[in-house]
């Protein structure tokens, strides 16, 4: 059976595992063996926590990097040719201030427990059901 | 033919524009007052100020005089709807009212008409009010972001206490009709502070409900599982006689309270001894001014019995929580317009390019933005449950300029604001004072979901020993 792998005596989640696993694809920087030094920075980036060495502070900050640009790739590959040069600055300077968002998200801690607050009425109201609001 | 009564009635001066609801009210209920009247009273005011304030987007003058006519009539043979009956209003420009435009304030939906009317519009119609117009609005509700007062497709609304300076947003244009007593209360919406700082820039009265409390229905969607409709208003007993209008289950919006959670009934102002809790970290920085007029709130409670005592609000990411839901659920709510291009036709430059990033916020963000929900609303309702309200300063600021750029002038946290909209819990603002520029202060009352009472009921007492919501705008 394959063991799990730990960080500071800490199970880590699936979801760490997947998001280790996109951080890895995207920077391809180094061989992720669970345990060793490249899967712990890999993995405090992907959590938005610090990390104590210089070279692991580059690691995150190249990871944090890599999340940005794919995400301003992908407006410019639907949109781009809508986009002045200026909106592409601005587009990019966004992408910069939503990742500062996500990452104060993802630095908080959850556990699988910890249930969304989405609900969904198994039982819909339907005793005056209208049409929906059109233009 | 009218009684004799109502042929004395002359045609109500300017001061009768700035009573509460509930004094006009009942000078209509007691036929001292003709519906009609006030309503002309009211258009002709706003036909002559809406240049000036940029407040309204249509003035709806055929309907609100046969409203007010048929209001006259069925007074008049005795039936007496309540305390809205004859009350002229103003409805935000994202209700759907049949016959009228419902532009949502942007450029693109200019040419927008829906044929039928939102549940709140009905509700008021019910009851007897009088529809004066639909009130101006940031575009979209500010769903797609906005730098600049400007980011409306009828311009900056101008604030009644300074016209250089804006009334906030988005419910811009109800907080500069209240002020200015262009009608006797206006509907506004929030998501995030569109209720709130419009009526604290203002110097009026803005209640935002507890989620799910007025419907939705036949209203734009920004955020599904943040958007809500409440009044703005003279004074919080007003807000409490028109939240008892609105209020209600309805079927048509899925986050309808259910009939008995979702009704409000107010009695009225009443004598509470109330336990206060003071945040101490809604505001990491505050003017001096504000500071020192929400003291003095404070201290007016204390004399009136309050027991206030410090307190916090939990740390947490709640406002990057909130933050994302608004920008996925935006993103969602708005895809059409996003993907079409006609986001280009905006007014504000941050506007016309943010949904294309929020597109990209990863699903399982939003989920666990939504599992720092859950936890916001445990820690948020421990806190809540030791106290009858929670209060701190509305704003830690007073109105910005006109051509302030706003991401850089109201760039700071807002944690009361972030996890009161995250959790759905009610809250009110009510004016406390001025500045040294002669600019309003409010003071903010929130409560535990489904509390609105409660926060009504801190903002009465407050007000039964003050007159700041008596004050009115210099207006020439």
């Amino acid at each position: 059976m394959r063991k799990e792998p730990v960080k500071d005596g800490k199970k880590l989640t699936r979801r760490d595992f997947a998001r280790t696993a996109v951080v890895a694809a995207a920077t391809a920087t180094a061989a992720l063996t669970p345990g060793s030094e490249a899967w712990a920075r890999h993995i405090a980036a992907a959590n938005g926590t610090p990390v104590p060495n210089h070279a692991g502070a580059d690691d995150a900050a190249s990871t944090r990097q890599a999340e940005i640009d794919g995400r301003v790739a992908d407006v410019f590959r639907r949109y781009g040719d809508r986009l002045s040069a200026e909106q592409k600055t601005e587009v990019r300077r966004l992408a910069g201030e939503l990742q500062k968002s996500l990452d104060k998200l993802r630095a908080y801690p959850l556990g699988n427990g910890d249930q969304p607050a989405t609900v969904l009425r198994v039982v819909p109201d339907l005793t005056e059901v209208r049409r929906a609001p059109r233009r | 033919m009218l009684p004799a009564v109502e042929k004395k009635k002359a045609a109500p001066g300017e001061d009768i524009l700035y009573l509460s609801v509930r004094e006009l009210g009942k000078r209509i209920r007691l036929r001292q007052l003709s519906p009609v009247a006030l309503a002309e009273s009211y258009l002709a005011r706003s036909e002559r100020l809406n240049a000036q304030f940029n407040a309204y987007a249509t003035l709806t003058r055929d309907l609100a005089l046969e409203q007010a006519q048929a209001a006259e009539k069925e007074i008049a043979a005795g039936h007496y709807r309540g305390p809205l009956h004859g009350i002229p209003y103003a409805a935000k420009d994202l209700l759907a009212v049949k016959g009228y435009p419902t532009t949502w304030g942007a450029k693109p939906f200019a040419d927008q008409s829906f044929d039928y009317d939102a549940t709140v519009i009905e509700k008021l119609n019910k009851a007897g009010a009088v529809l004066i117009g639909k009130a101006a609005m940031i575009e979209l509700a500010g769903g797609m972001g906005y730098r600049f007062a400007s980011a409306s497709l009828t311009g900056p609304a101008k604030n009644p206490w300074n016209e250089g300076c804006w009334t906030c947003g988005s419910s811009s244009g109800s907080g500069a009709i209240v002020s200015a007593a262009m009608a006797a209360f206006a509907i506004g919406t929030e998501t995030w502070g569109s209720i709130i700082c419009p009526s604290g820039f203002c110097g009026i009265s803005g209640l935002r409900p507890t989620f799910g409390r007025v419907s939705r229905y036949g209203a734009m969607a920004l955020a599904y599982s943040l958007d809500k409709i409440g009044p703005m208003a003279r004074s919080a007993d007003d807000c409490g006689l028109i939240l008892a209008v609105l209020a209600g289950h309805d079927s048509k919006d899925r986050s309808s309270l259910p009939g008995d959670e979702a009704a409000f009934e107010y009695g009225g102002p009443a004598p509470q001894k109330l336990k206060i809790g003071w945040l101490t970290n809604a505001w990491k920085k505050i003017d001096p001014d504000i500071d020192t007029a929400t003291q003095g709130a404070i201290a007016v409670l204390e004399k009136q019995g309050a027991v206030v005592e410090d307190a916090q609000l939990p740390e947490g990411p709640f406002d990057a929580a909130a933050g994302t839901i608004i920008n996925v659920e935006g993103a969602a709510a708005f895809r059409d317009l996003i993907e079409s291009g006609k986001v280009a036709e905006l007014t504000d430059p941050l506007g016309r390019i943010s949904g294309y990033i929020n597109q990209q916020i990863p699903a399982d963000d939003y989920m666990r933005a939504q599992q720092l929900r859950g936890i916001c609303q445990q820690k948020m309702d421990e806190l809540l449950a030791n106290y009858d309200v929670v209060a701190a300063p509305t704003l830690p600021v007073a109105a910005s300029a006109l051509d302030a750029n706003i991401e850089k002038e109201l760039n700071f946290p807002d944690p009361i604001g972030g996890m009161g909209n995250l959790c759905g819990f009610p809250a009110i603002s009510v004016p406390c004072g001025f500045t040294s520029a002669k600019l309003p202060i409010g003071i903010l009352f929130a409560a535990r979901v489904r509390e609105d009472a409660k926060a009504l009921a801190a903002a009465n007492l407050y007000q039964a020993h003050s007159d700041w919501h008596t004050k009115r705008p210099p207006i020439s």
